[in-house]
């Protein structure tokens, strides 16, 4: 464990009644770093998600932001350092999106009834730097699934926070706004955000991630470059199936092809 | 490239406010003078006989607690809706108003007002509305709170609870049963009074109190999970949050038995209106809900006149068609 780490994870396990979710996590977390969390479904990529949040509290082990452990952070103070998207957030009310945004600012603005100028003008701001400034007075249940995914990392970044937390933030979007929001994360992570986010597109993973977390089964399976992390073996292991592991020609990242189990009959040979 | 930001449309809140005060001021002077013409009443308003004698008595207590009664059944459905995340969360679908009702309804058998004196009733409302809402979240909260759930334990309790309502009603002498019946479905007009010094701060307090909800309701609306992320403490505001209604449920249920749909149908139209906003929507639904209250109970009493009907009924067919008619529209 490193002391100067911005998040430190040291041995945390969580258990769900009876089924151990975790074991024996361990995670150091540099400033500015954008760590890809990968793993079959069900691997406990999501609780350790809301463990970094603090909505869910370990079991076993620590885990320490700055140094100091989560527990001592105010619920507030807290939410001014760690911004988190959960994988659903449906809406039961006809917020526009403005209205919407500026609850990111909600810890940082003390006044009682309504949030202050300057407040508004950091939702403008962000809206405008994310295209989508023109959307302000529509009614969020109103926009395409990209629109209001940009409106909901829009509240993420207005909560000005140093770590981000996306629990699969670009699954349910077409291929353009999932490049869309990528190309907004990466931008964030130039200005010194750190960002953790769950991805099940494991060629996203490798293109935007300058680390990958591998979970299988409640641990931490491999971790690194996307290199030394997304090999076949690896994956065909975390997630028994059958891939083709090659490369992209232009960033020089590992690139995944799944392979149908009919191909595998005829030619029973790995790359 | 970048999409120039579009102007961002201002509702019209300054217009919609003097509105619903402009209504509200309406209904409250036709209230009071309905059958009389303005200026006698505002004569009368300093005579300590004949009509005047009427104003004192009986027209302006029940205006107050029709307007106090209302206003605090339109806040409470904002903020339980905005809890539960769901337009049709009240304290009368909720079970709380059955709680409170039962509570009463126990005051009134066990003659506690001997022991507790004339604040027995309101106190017993309360009790009744904060023991239903605690088995309504004990149940639902396991692990997590989970709302949906609580909203049919709170169905599963308003009928527990007003089934022994009237498994005690039907042991009471057939007299009584009439009023006490009158007062179940609603009634502004059997309340006493000398209790009206004691609802108007015990009314007004936990309203202010609600007023400053308004940014945190918007964060609980998102849902508990995304509350916590952005800073708030869910289970902590819930309590407070359960309380404050408890109290404003207890005493209105203790004022003016069970009056249904105000805290359903007023922010849903407003939410229509102001937007989704919750400290928009607080005020303007205490004016809206104060509103419907004092003009449903104009309608109860000449609606039939000579005969006055239970306010409760009123506001549910009122209430309904409304809520019918939005339904269809949206449809």
């Amino acid at each position: 464990m490193k002391k100067d780490a911005l998040l430190s994870i040291a041995g945390v396990s969580f258990r769900y009644g009876p089924q151990i979710v975790l074991k024996d996590i361990d995670l150091d977390v540099e400033r500015g770093e954008v760590i890809g969390i990968i793993g079959p479904n069900g691997a406990g990529k999501s609780t350790l998600l809301k463990l970094i949040a603090g909505y869910l509290s370990p079991d076993k082990g620590s885990i320490m932001l700055s140094g100091r452990p989560l527990g001592d952070y105010s619920r507030r103070t807290l939410a001014k350092h760690i911004a988190t998207l959960p994988q659903t957030l449906d809406m039961p009310f006809p917020y526009t999106v403005e209205e919407f945004i500026v609850m990111g600012r909600y810890p940082y603005d003390r006044r009682s009834f309504s949030y202050g100028i300057e407040e508004k003008e950091v939702v403008l701001e962000t809206m405008n730097a994310l295209n989508i400034g023109h959307l302000a007075g529509r009614q969020i249940n109103a926009l395409s699934e990209g629109e209001r995914q940009k409106v909901y990392l829009a509240q993420c970044i207005v909560q000005d926070p140093g770590i981000l937390l996306l629990d699969e933030p670009v699954s349910h979007l077409d291929i353009r706004h999932q490049m869309r929001v990528l190309e907004i994360l990466e931008n964030l992570q130039t200005k010194g955000l750190t960002i953790l986010m769950i991805l099940h597109d494991l060629n996203l993973a490798s293109e935007f991630c300058s680390r990958i977390v591998l979970i299988a089964r409640g641990s931490i399976y491999a971790s690194g470059l996307p290199a030394a992390t997304l090999t076949y073996e690896n994956i065909e292991k975390a997630y028994d199936t059958v891939v083709i592991v090659r490369e992209n020609p232009l960033s020089k990242k590992p690139f995944i092809i799944p392979v149908s189990r009919k191909y595998l009959k005829a030619d029973n040979e790995k790359p | 490239m970048t999409e120039p930001a579009a102007p961002i449309p201002q509702r019209p809140t300054v217009l919609i406010f003097f509105i619903l005060s402009v209504l509200l001021a309406g209904s409250i002077v036709l209230s009071l003078s309905y059958g009389k013409d303005v200026p006698t009443v505002f004569a009368s308003l300093f005579s300590h006989e004949g009509f005047g004698l009427v104003l004192r008595k009986i027209r302006i207590p029940r205006t107050v607690v029709a307007f106090l009664v209302g206003g605090s059944l339109g806040i409470c459905g904002v903020t339980l809706q905005s809890i539960l995340r769901n337009p049709l969360a009240e304290p009368y679908t909720l079970g709380i108003s059955g709680g409170a009702s039962l509570g009463v309804t126990v005051s009134t058998v066990l003659q506690m007002q001997s022991v507790l004196g004339a604040y027995a009733h309101p106190l017993m409302g309360f009790m009744g509305a904060l023991v239903s809402i605690i088995i309504i979240y004990a149940l639902s909260m396991r692990r997590s709170f989970n709302p949906n759930s609580m909203i049919l334990f709170g169905i599963v309790v308003s009928l527990v609870f007003s089934s022994i309502v009237f498994f005690i009603f039907s042991l009471l002498d057939p007299d009584k049963m009439q009023l006490t019946l009158m007062w179940l479905m609603g009634d502004l007009s059997s309340l006493d009074i000398s209790l009206i010094p004691f609802y108007v701060p015990f009314l007004l307090a936990p309203s202010v109190m609600l007023f400053f909800f308004g940014k945190e309701l918007d964060i609980l609306s998102l849902g508990g999970e995304k509350a916590h992320y952005l800073g708030i403490d869910p289970p902590r505001s819930y309590k407070i949050l359960f309380v404050l209604t408890s109290v404003l449920t207890g005493l209105c249920v203790s004022a003016s038995g069970i009056i249904g749909f105000v805290g359903l149908i007023v922010p849903h139209v407003l939410r229509n209106i102001v937007g989704a906003t919750h400290t928009r929507l607080l005020f303007s639904s205490y004016l809206g809900g104060a509103f419907f209250l004092i003009i449903s109970d104009v309608f109860s009493r000449y609606l039939l006149y000579p005969v006055e009907l239970p306010v409760g009924v009123i506001t549910g067919i009122f209430g309904g068609l409304i809520l019918l008619f939005l339904l269809m529209r949206k449809t």
